[in-house]
């Protein structure tokens, strides 16, 4: 297996006594793109960055690309790109401008910089307006164009916080498009910060769910998805009474049951659901049907930070 | 680094020429070299160019260009959210302090300079009538050097002040308030000071200060201003470099 690219080690950080990142233990292969889903306020901003060397942590480490994010934080800087919160944009240059500064800050050669600048603004469809000052542009545009600015140097790790927050929904999807297409092409490890789930679901390989600072689920969607209660089943049949609902219910082989003409929607507890169906027959139905369904990201995002809220407050 | 440096004021420079509001525009730019290249030596003359008076004036020039450029760089790219950008690349704090000064200062200094060659062109072209008028060789090196520390020591206090700004209005009325406090402070200072002495010393002093005594007293006097500037901005350069690191570590709100 190829060496991961970002690895934390119970990464923390406290902001006086708030714990804005607890215990964060992750590690993100090459070329994959890892989405960090979390509430506003979750930690994500603070955990990149912690991973770019901005923040020092309170306790625990990061390595990307190999390199200490306390002891070699400019070498991570050196190798990664960047697209904060704000887009960073100097709104009195122009888009071409704009990309030239950065590539002379990692000092690309003048070729490499005319190059790049043509091929990147060309795949985001801006080529034509390089020399406009980007002041007057759009917030969309403005944002695909500071994504060119973090992969301009060809980086093998790029962070991105928020890249659609504030777009329209029309900018927002044509930017997950360019950005979806740009990774593939550039074959980077992408982190992406984010609250829109259909963001995360589009895009990434790899999820981890934050609230309050702890990471609470992490994996491939279909782990996240799973891992956020039992698998779920849809049951068609005749004879699915209440009464059988009930029986099912009180015999502690479902967490949750909802019962509709004929039909029932099961999440799994601790049984099987071959144990849900020998009972079914037992109690007198007739299954036509047993289809397993997949929860989706908003429902395992849903559960798991409305499970960790109710957690906390009984905690509290 | 000193590519780093490069690459930062020459981006500093590109916003001065394109940008708008206090930091200058091309047009700007034309007009303040006019105004101070052209029409004020063209208004006072030779006199203007070898009075004392001269000295204190090409002091305050850069001055008065750095505090709006200084305002705009610091707390201004922090206001527009560039800054958390810049200090997230590969730079270290100390290339993106020294290249955003470079800027700062080659553009109050520099313009300082080219409006002093043009002072000296425009009062010549009008006055000089068949003969060369130039300033004292120990004048123009004083004016050189003073213009030189006065702009460095406005950026170096502007910068420090620009990290802990909430925006970039707030620094430019907090350093023109300041130089104005010493322009007009040290201006009353002097005159309650000669008004305790009898009227000899105070008349000694006064012709001292007109005439600037000799060559030498000049020098002495400017070489120890000139250290004085030049200790401050050192440390206010560690004070900038400090707190650009905190920036760095505090979350963005």
């Amino acid at each position: 297996m190829p060496e991961a690219v970002i690895v934390t080690e119970k990464l923390s950080r406290n902001f006086g006594g708030v714990r804005a990142v607890q215990n964060l233990s992750l590690e993100i292969p090459p070329g994959s793109i890892f989405g960090l889903l979390g509430p506003n306020g979750s930690g994500k901003t603070t955990t990149v960055r912690l991973l770019l060397g901005l923040l020092q942590p309170s306790s625990g480490c990061a390595r990307v690309l190999g390199f200490d994010t306390r002891t070699d934080a400019d070498r991570v800087r050196q190798a990664s790109g960047v697209l904060l919160e704000h887009d960073g944009l100097y709104e009195r240059l122009t888009a071409e401008d704009n990309l030239d500064f950065y590539g002379r800050l990692w000092r690309l050669s003048d070729r490499e910089r005319r190059k790049r600048t043509q091929e990147l603004l060309t795949d985001i469809g801006l080529w034509e307006r390089r020399r406009e000052k980007i002041a007057t542009w759009s917030k969309g545009m403005k944002q695909k164009l500071a994504v060119a600015r973090a992969l301009f140097h060809r980086p093998r790790v790029v962070f991105l916080d928020e890249p659609t927050a504030g777009l329209d929904p029309i900018a927002a999807v044509a930017l997950r498009d360019e950005l979806g297409e740009l990774a593939r092409k550039e074959g980077v490890t992408i982190f992406l910060n984010t609250h829109y789930l259909a963001e995360a679901e589009k895009l990434c390989s790899l999820v981890g769910i934050i609230q309050s600072g702890r990471l609470l689920a992490v994996g491939t969607m279909e782990q996240v998805r799973c891992g956020a209660g039992g698998p779920r089943f849809r049951i068609t049949g005749t004879g699915l009474t209440e009464d059988t609902i009930a029986g099912l219910r009180n015999g502690g082989l479902a967490a949750e049951i909802h019962g509709v003409d004929n039909e029932i929607l099961i999440s799994l507890q601790t049984g099987e659901i071959e144990d849900v169906v020998a009972y079914l027959v037992r109690a007198g139905a007739k299954i036509r049907e047993v289809r397993k369904q997949e929860a989706s990201l908003e429902e395992a995002f849903l559960s798991l930070v409305e499970g960790d809220e109710s957690c906390s407050s009984i905690s509290a | 680094m000193f590519f780093d440096i490069c690459v930062i004021a020459r981006k500093e420079w590109k916003e001065y020429l394109t940008g708008q509001g206090l930091k200058g525009g091309a047009l700007n730019i034309v007009v303040l070299v006019v105004v101070f290249g052209i029409f004020l030596p063209a208004q006072f003359g030779p006199t203007f160019m070898k009075s004392p008076i001269n000295l204190l004036f090409w002091a305050w020039v850069p001055a008065f260009l750095v505090i709006a450029a200084v305002a705009d760089s610091f707390a201004g790219e922090k206001e527009r959210r560039t800054l958390e950008t810049l200090l997230a690349s590969r730079l270290s704090d100390r290339a993106i302090l020294i290249g955003k000064l470079a800027g700062i200062i080659s553009y109050g200094w520099g313009l300082t300079v080219v409006c002093l060659l043009l002072g000296l062109i425009s009062t010549n072209v009008i006055y000089a009538r068949g003969r060369l008028l130039l300033p004292p060789l120990d004048m123009s090196l004083a004016i050189l050097t003073l213009s030189f520390l006065v702009a460095h020591l406005t950026a170096e206090i502007g910068a420090v002040l620009s990290v802990k700004a909430t925006s970039m209005r707030q620094v430019y009325q907090t350093m023109s308030l300041t130089w104005m406090a010493l322009i007009f402070g040290v201006s009353y200072g002097a005159k309650a000071i000669l008004g305790f002495l009898d009227k000899e010393t105070a008349a000694a002093i006064v012709n001292w200060f007109v005439t600037m005594g000799a060559a030498e007293n000049r020098l002495s006097l400017v070489g120890g201003v000139s250290l004085v500037l030049a200790g401050a901005g050192l440390l206010l350069f560690q004070l900038a470099e400090n707190r650009l690191k905190w920036i760095r570590c505090v979350p963005a709100s």
